[in-house]
């Protein structure tokens, strides 16, 4: 005897006409549109879930039967299925395995398991690998599975339209990647080769005005030296931008290394040693975690941060604190408090913008912080200020990548 | 269980409970002669009662379905090979199912008391 009775698959061919030619179901897809796979082979159950869709409006010519997974798999292999509705014993497929399957031939494609199995564990687990439902055929409501195809076309439909959203939006970012690049190149090939002529300008404009020391008329002297001011300020914005423009280029280069942040520091330290000995500095350096950074661009974060310390300290000598600590398996974070002149709040997340100066004298160009905002973040890291020292002043606080090899870490 | 729900099932059910039928005396047969000495054995007794628990399910009989269901995971907890195993209680447990199901499927058309 014959145990699973016959089968009739209705498969589609390659190629079968269909309302939506193009395989593409539209924005909204009504119960008459739907594709239903149904993977089941049992004729009986068949032909009553046959029935059940037709007088639920489901066309009929648009429900393939599938009685084992090699036939399901040629008629997902076509690729206009809207929703799969399978059993879990199969002749040649069972269990879970039914559901893998033709998840990885259509994975977004909404599955709804109709099983004799009511084992919940089973249920559970096929929610988790993929199954949008689970219909147990000794509990089988016709309202129940209508339900479940009907949220499941629904909840396909959403994702499909994030799905398209999202894509679209990668290729907007994709295009916004690619246009900042070509701007950044831009800047920096423009700061790179202006930087001449503007210096070359300045040095002659100096000599026009020494040239001309003993004999020269008052308002001419002051245009002469407004002048050189000119360009000289022309010439720091060059060389700023010129170094904005290098830190994604620096960031992609590939030389990334593990660093001794409080080293780095102290590097740093000793280049500034002039002018931290002009404010009688007292500099403490704690912690001695490794990131995982490029070199020039810790430094340069670095170098910034501590120039504006001493650039914006207020009348008592200058104190820093800079520390440095691990913020959890993948991340440090440093701190360089002072206790200078400090920052409102309410300026603490403008003052990273670019060109975007808080004092109006000066010989800061507003590019310093957008530098160091641009070099953390393009490391995977952040930052942000809070309060400094002494009730006053700021605290420059920053992440970036541990160092990847764990011998190095203290 | 809505009117044309109802009509559709009562209009299908003849053609279940015959397919069903056969299966049953098949059933019985291989339990009569030992399930292990047939062909295909536990496994095959254990498809046609898997396929009998959903079949009845979708079609309304709910009562039917639960029989069916106890043949078959009193087939699963069986492994033939077993010295332990017990084939004449065995037996004698699956023939008073396969007897109850003969009995419900026996009854006028009338959908499970659930609905």
């Amino acid at each position: 005897m014959t145990t699973a009775a016959a089968i009739r698959p209705s498969v589609p061919a390659p190629g079968d006409s269909s309302p939506r030619d193009n395989g593409e179901p539209p924005a909204v897809l009504r119960a008459e549109d739907a594709r239903i796979l149904f993977i089941e082979d049992d004729d009986l159950c068949v032909d009553l879930t046959r029935s059940i869709l037709v007088d639920r409006g489901f066309a009929s010519e648009l429900t393939v039967i599938a009685g084992s997974m090699a036939e399901a798999s040629t008629a997902l292999g076509v690729g206009v299925i809207d929703v799969v509705l399978a059993d879990l014993t199969l002749p040649d497929a069972y269990g879970l395995d039914v559901v893998r399957r033709c998840h990885a031939l259509a994975p977004n494609v909404p599955i709804i398991v109709l099983t004799g199995c009511s084992d919940i564990e089973l249920a559970l687990e096929a929610l988790t690998i993929g199954a949008e439902d689970y219909l147990i055929k000794s509990e089988f409501d016709d309202e129940k599975l209508m339900r479940a195809i009907r949220y499941s076309l629904a909840r396909s439909q959403a994702q499909r339209q994030l799905r398209a959203t999202l894509n679209e939006l990668e290729a907007s970012n994709l295009k916004l990647e690619q246009s900042n690049s070509q701007l950044e190149q831009y800047a920096s090939i423009a700061s790179h080769d202006l930087r001449s002529p503007v210096r070359t300008a300045r040095v002659l404009a100096g000599r026009m005005i020494a040239s001309q020391a003993t004999d020269v008329d008052p308002v001419t002297a002051t245009l002469g030296e407004a002048l050189e001011g000119c360009l000289s300020r022309i010439e720091t914005m060059l060389e700023g931008l010129f170094e904005y423009a290098q830190v994604r280029d620096l960031s992609n280069s590939g030389e990334l290394r593990d660093e001794d942040i409080a080293e780095v520091t102290n590097v740093v330290l000793a280049n500034m040693e002039a002018d931290l000995l002009a404010c009688d500095a007292t500099v403490e350096v704690v912690g001695h975690e490794f990131v995982h950074v490029h070199p020039v661009l810790l430094r340069s974060v670095l170098l910034n941060i501590v120039r504006n310390s001493v650039k914006y300290r207020s009348g008592n000598p200058l104190r820093m604190v800079i520390s440095n600590e691990r913020l959890d398996d993948e991340m440090v974070l440093v701190r360089m408090s002072d206790n200078g002149i400090g920052i409102e709040p309410r300026f603490r997340t403008r003052v990273f913008a670019m060109f975007e100066r808080l004092a109006k004298s000066g010989e800061g160009i507003g590019l310093g912080l957008t530098l160091c905002h641009r070099a953390v973040s393009l490391h995977g890291g952040s930052i942000w200020i809070e309060d400094g020292l002494d009730g006053g002043g700021t605290t420059m606080c920053f992440t970036l990548p541990a160092a990847t090899d764990s011998e190095i870490a203290p | 269980v809505n009117d044309a729900m109802r009509r559709l099932l009562e209009e299908r059910w003849p053609d279940v409970r015959e397919e069903a039928q056969v299966q049953l005396d098949w059933l019985r047969t291989a339990v009569a002669t030992n399930v292990e000495s047939l062909p295909g054995g536990v496994t095959e007794a254990r498809k046609v009662a898997h396929q009998l628990r959903g079949r009845f399910g979708m079609y309304g009989r709910r009562e039917a379905s639960e029989v069916a269901g106890a043949i078959e995971d009193r087939l699963v907890a069986t492994d033939p090979s077993s010295e332990s195993t017990s084939l004449e209680a065995l037996g004698e447990e699956l023939t008073v199912l396969i007897g109850r199901l003969e009995t419900l499927l026996d009854r006028e058309p009338a959908l499970s008391p659930t609905d």
